[in-house]
């Protein structure tokens, strides 16, 4: 008997045909992994490979054949990306540094939305304390009581941003997704979001601390005012980390815009 | 074909030279050198756009991106002031080595 598989020439027609957009696409993702390129590097490479591909496509030559050809003379990533890496030497450490100054603006920005949800939470939960034994439950303690609306409240803020990278994973096409994605591919500019971002929350945090939480305090003095002591303690480090993410996110704005 | 030094010396002088012809964009720039070398002067050709942003950095050329006529946007490289001078510096060192060779080389033809 014939032992050749029957679907032979079956499977050779079912070859799955080369698509070069996509061949692109994935070299181009495969060197914007590396922090050397940016991502005007990128463009202006791949608008040399398309010129490229586009002079050695013959009737002789496949897509296919040509993408080979072509990302072969433009060279391969590691050397391009040492090549790259030198004269981009100082954007990529303005990268690095503007990646540490989100992560500190991600942590400011949980500090002062955990205290805007703890005091704006703090006097709701009293109340309804007082109002257990109504239902036939024991009143807490009031060290219970913070515990607990500690416990509750102050894991919001990074449950949100958890929530957050988690949908960018998800629905990496949605429209708000891809903006979130569109910054993050520039850390300068995501930097400058997270620090405004982050100011108003201080700024939020502060009328909520001084309205819900502290009122008692200063209303014996006779003063409902601002808490100074805690605005002391985070405001001047808030406008310090503020600063320093402004004049770096410029300067590498600035040094990817010239 | 030259060897790995003398095409990483000659990068800057081809390229100032070329530019003095017009504005060009990077793959033009490469097609035009293979060309009047015949093809042997050959670069690895992404190598070539570091090298492009570091004389811009050193405001020898500017570039600008524009659309082509493929409806593609290319990046356009164009000559400047200081990029002419260094030019000229660049013909007057390379003039030197080559008449000292070839007066060398008339002395002594038998080496050849």
């Amino acid at each position: 008997m014939d032992d050749r598989s029957p679907n032979t020439h079956k499977t050779m027609e079912t070859e799955t045909k080369f698509d070069l957009n996509l061949a692109i696409r994935r070299w181009r993702d495969d060197l914007a992994r590396s922090t050397a390129f940016r991502s005007e590097n990128l463009n202006e490479l791949e608008s040399h490979l398309r010129d490229s591909i586009d002079r050695l496509r013959t009737p002789q030559l496949s897509d296919e054949e040509a993408f080979l050809i072509a990302t072969r003379r433009v060279g391969n990533t590691q050397r391009l990306e040492q090549e790259f890496g030198k004269v981009n030497g100082a954007a990529v450490w303005f990268d690095r540094c503007l990646w540490i100054l989100v992560a500190v603006q991600l942590w400011a920005f949980n500090a002062s939305a955990s205290s805007t949800l703890l005091s704006v939470a703090s006097p709701v939960c009293v109340s309804l304390n007082e109002f257990l034994p109504v239902i036939g439950l024991p009143k807490m303690s009031q060290d219970w009581l913070q515990m607990v609306i500690a416990m509750i409240f102050s894991p919001i803020p990074i449950a949100f941003l958890a929530i957050l990278v988690w949908c960018i994973f998800i629905w990496p096409k949605r429209k708000g997704m891809a903006l979130v994605q569109k910054l993050l591919r520039e850390p300068g500019k995501l930097a400058l979001a997270l620090m405004l971002l982050c100011l108003a929350t201080h700024l939020v945090a502060m009328l909520a601390v001084s309205t819900w939480y502290y009122p008692t305090t200063f209303s014996n003095m006779g003063v409902r005012g601002l808490p100074w002591g805690w605005f002391l303690s985070r405001f001047p480090t808030a406008i310090f980390w503020a600063g320093l993410t402004y004049f770096i996110a410029r300067k590498k704005l600035r040094s990817s815009a010239a | 074909m030259l060897s790995k030094e003398l095409v990483a010396a000659s990068t800057v002088p081809l390229v100032l030279s070329v530019l003095t012809e017009g504005e060009i964009y990077g793959y033009a720039l490469i097609q035009r050198v293979r060309e009047l070398s015949q093809g042997k002067i050959e670069w690895t050709e992404g190598m070539l756009y570091p090298v492009l942003h570091w004389m811009e950095k050193e405001d020898l050329i500017e570039s600008e991106w524009r659309d082509a006529e493929t409806g593609r946007k290319r990046k356009y490289y164009r000559l400047r002031k200081e990029g002419r001078k260094a030019l000229q510096e660049e013909q007057e060192q390379w003039m030197t080595v080559h008449q000292t060779l070839t007066k060398l080389w008339k002395q002594k033809p038998s080496l050849t």
